[in-house]
């Protein structure tokens, strides 16, 4: 059986730390297929000895849990000659203009978004137990790009999980997430769905999503519920109250605490609610996130903080990993499901509320002992 | 289903309705009525119920997941020439043999032999067999009401619908038998009985497929319609695949509970079972309702596709056979045979927003929903209390795998055909060439 790299939250104690970066990589224009693949093969062997904690000129370093995850864009597979697969090809975001990421999804491009710097050729998970060792990972990583080569840094995004398991809109996150007895199966390539070399990987997905709190904040907590589909202070999800037509209540919760405490299963993982349904709350985002049980993805979420000249702007680092990309374009397209709002409420509501300012899709081989995961032998 | 008024069509769907489910617990449970604690024939019966829906995508992940999204497309389009009525088929015409989520396809050709338009329909066969023993001249206006539009049409026949039995001089049962065999087919059939007439061949009246019948409905209902936990938390639903890996009805037959991982391996069961399983939970009765797959209107992207001019669009863009308000059994796409387009005239585009043209069926489930919708009580009507499943192992891992080669060996045969076609000039290549 084949084993996922590591930072592909499988699940059963190998999930990734609460810290994050992803560092996205572009091809220098000329570069020669061969030199592509001796460059990611040494740094995939870089990427090992930094998880293992080896790191120049150190003899060694508490890693921290480190993780070291490479995913291969679409512009790494066609330069390299390999070939780009059918499913990650029809899946490419759109170029930023301002308008929709994907045709048909109502999340958009920032207008300030003049680039796609995660549309790149090698994307470079890192996730650890602090921000330091992201970021000395990261460094070693730089610090050999910068001897020369043929990819080079393009952009760096990280991001951390809030110990309280909030996002910056207040409420409880990542909440609803497949049991590990179902992971496998959601984020597996099978060996005949994909190219072999892909087989038992899986496709990671990212999008660097802006979130405007000034346009949050402005809504009345009970609203805020209402579009989230979930109960503010304990993380309850909605449902409808059979005993008032047309409102709603928390879910249930045997167990005193919040949503996540042993006993409270139950109020995670709400029953299906349908869209018209009097009270609204078939319309939330934790409702329309889940329009089709069967076609879930796994997320993960990183909140960022980062200066914009005087101000702070907070964002979301939204990362999911699924078998095939199109569970995550059918998520963000369909019209049902975020294709027809941004976040949730009614259709077309809310459109100011998130602004992309990267994208992207990469396939994620797995492990093949010590060798550079992929469609090569290094 | 639709509404045919008539008080012996509503009886006997019911009828129907009752026996499947008192067969299958006698039968497939072995007597075991658990899940009839939770389950009802009858939305009424159910007090305040709010409408749970069930949606998944009706793209064959059988398909998908042995021969990737290129593979199953071939496979699911693939319409092979037929030999004159009167060979005894074995089973759905070509592709749609493989149509097996609740959602079943025909493309219809124009006298080129290019593809012209795509009938999809999720509608019971159970329903129209019920029709078909009872009700001859209800069945023969539904049937050209649904392909022409006009239940005075006269194309269809007794002859289409009963091959050479006279419906108005036979029984409930010779009509029955004889609508198996030219329209309807059977699974319990020895051997498995294909639809023998052109009605359910070269068109899509109904489904046929034996996997999308009202007994695997109810049969997956029943299944995950107990209160599962894990041993030792009792206060926790299972996992989902521990229903496939140790369910209580298949502890004492082996072979049947490790046939049943297979189940993990479409997009309709898991999602039925998950639904009911999450309301078993909280103890709350269920009923399907309207008792029906249906197509959510809202949930078709329809934005992804092209069409000619805005005319066009209105025109070849039909639903019909509505369950409830939004909810369709019935999906035509395509030109009428009066208009010169055919269906590479309309464009599907991509995520990305790239244009390709429509060639068949495929690409259509991938813009569609399809599923059932419950009704469901409050909590805590039911009062069951828990029950243990301690499988030995706790994932189901690609459980399609048993069937690659098989429908390798399908889809390389359908590859050979069409080429062996192409050659002879009996199918233009270009769009429809397989891929």
């Amino acid at each position: 059986m084949t084993r996922m790299q590591p930072g592909v939250p499988v699940g059963g104690g190998h999930g990734a730390g609460p810290y994050f970066g992803l560092l996205c990589l572009e091809l220098e224009p000329d570069a020669k297929p061969v030199d592509v693949r001796a460059e990611v093969g040494e740094l995939w062997t870089l990427g090992q000895r930094l998880e293992d904690g080896t790191m120049w000129p150190f003899a060694r370093v508490e890693p921290e849990g480190l993780t070291v995850l490479f995913g291969y864009g679409a512009a790494l597979l066609a330069g390299v000659g390999v070939g780009v697969p059918a499913e990650l090809a029809a899946a490419r975001f759109r170029a930023p203009d301002g308008g929709a990421v994907l045709h048909g999804a109502a999340l958009r491009w920032s207008a300030e978004a003049t680039g796609n710097p995660a549309a790149c050729a090698l994307a470079i998970q890192l996730t650890a137990g602090s921000e330091a060792a992201v970021a000395r990972a990261a460094v070693e990583f730089d610090r050999r790009l910068r001897e020369g080569g043929v990819l080079r840094a393009a952009a760096w995004y990280p991001g951390y999980r809030r110990t309280d398991r909030r996002s910056w809109l207040g409420f409880h996150d990542g909440v609803a997430n497949p049991d590990p007895a179902e992971r496998r199966d959601l984020l597996e390539v099978t060996r005949g769905a994909g190219p072999g070399w892909l087989a038992g990987g899986t496709y990671l997905g990212f999008l660097r999503i802006r979130v405007r709190l000034d346009q949050w904040d402005a809504i009345d907590p009970a609203k805020q519920e209402l579009l989230v589909g979930r109960h503010l202070s304990s993380g309850a999800a909605m449902e409808v109250d059979p005993e008032r037509p047309g409102e709603y209540r928390p879910a249930a919760m045997p167990v005193p605490g919040d949503v996540f405490a042993r006993g409270n299963e139950a109020a995670r993982d709400p029953v299906p609610v349908a869209s018209g349904e009097p009270s609204g709350i078939g319309r939330s985002h934790v409702q329309r996130a889940r329009r089709m049980l069967t076609g879930r993805i796994v997320r993960q979420g990183y909140e960022y903080l980062e200066a914009a000249g005087p101000a702070l702007r907070t964002g979301l680092n939204f990362v999911s990993f699924q078998s095939a990309p199109d569970r995550l374009t059918r998520v963000l397209t369909g019209p049902g499901w975020l294709g027809s709002a941004a976040f949730g409420g009614q259709d077309g509501g809310l459109a100011d509320l998130l602004e992309v300012y990267a994208a992207g899709l990469y396939a994620v081989p797995p492990l093949r002992g010590d060798r550079c995961p992929g469609p090569w032998d290094l | 289903m639709p509404e045919s008024g008539s008080r012996i069509v509503t009886e006997s769907w019911r009828n129907v309705q009752e026996s499947v489910l008192s067969e299958l617990v006698q039968h497939d449970f072995r007597h075991d009525n658990s899940g009839l604690r939770f389950i009802r024939l009858l939305p009424s019966d159910i007090r305040e119920a709010v409408r749970v829906p069930v949606f998944w995508s009706p793209v064959p992940r059988r398909l998908t997941d042995t021969l990737g999204p290129a593979g199953a497309r071939t496979l699911c389009d693939w319409t092979p020439r037929e030999s004159p009525i009167g060979q005894n088929f074995a089973s759905m015409r070509g592709g749609r043999e493989y149509h097996t989520e609740y959602c079943e396809y025909a493309i219809v050709y124009d006298e080129q032999r290019r593809p012209k338009r795509v009938e999809i329909t999720t509608e019971l066969r159970e329903w129209w067999l019920s029709l078909a023993r009872c009700a001859p001249e209800v069945l023969r206006r539904e049937a050209a009401e649904v392909l022409y539009g006009d239940p005075e049409d006269g194309r269809i026949g007794y002859a289409d619908l009963y091959g050479d039995l006279d419906p108005t001089a036979a029984g409930p049962d010779a009509r029955g038998a004889a609508f198996q065999r030219q329209v309807a087919g059977s699974e319990v059939s020895a051997p498995r009985q294909a639809p023998q007439g052109r009605l359910n061949r070269d068109r899509a009246l109904f489904m046929a497929v034996p996997i999308n019948g009202l007994d695997d409905l109810f049969w997956i209902l029943l299944l995950g319609a107990r209160r599962f936990a894990p041993a030792g938390e009792l206060d926790r639903p299972a996992p989902l695949p521990w229903l496939l890996l140790d369910n209580p009805y298949y502890r004492t037959q082996p072979a049947a509970m490790a046939s049943l991982a297979h189940l993990y391996g479409t997009q309709a069961d898991p999602a039925v079972l998950r639904a009911v399983q999450l309301l078993a939970w909280q103890n709350r009765e269920i009923a399907t309702d309207p008792l029906a797959a249906v197509l959510a209107s809202e949930d078709f992207a329809a934005d992804r596709l092209v069409f000619p001019d805005p005319d066009a669009a209105r025109r070849w863009v039909r639903w019909s056979r509505p369950a409830a308000p939004g909810l369709y059994q019935r999906l035509v796409i395509g030109p009428g045979d009066d208009e010169p387009e055919t269906l590479a005239d309309i464009a599907v585009l991509d995520p990305s927003g790239d244009p390709a043209p429509l060639t068949g069926g495929y690409q259509l489930l991938e813009l569609l929903a399809t599923g059932i919708v419950l009704s469901a009580g409050p909590a805590g009507t039911v009062g069951a209390a828990p029950e243990p499943l301690h499988p030995r192992r706790t994932t189901i891992h690609d459980p399609n795998r048993a069937e690659a080669a098989e429908l390798r060996a399908a889809l390389a045969a359908a590859r050979g055909e069409q080429a062996r076609m192409e050659l002879i000039g009996t199918v233009p290549a270009g769009p429809r060439r397989m891929r």
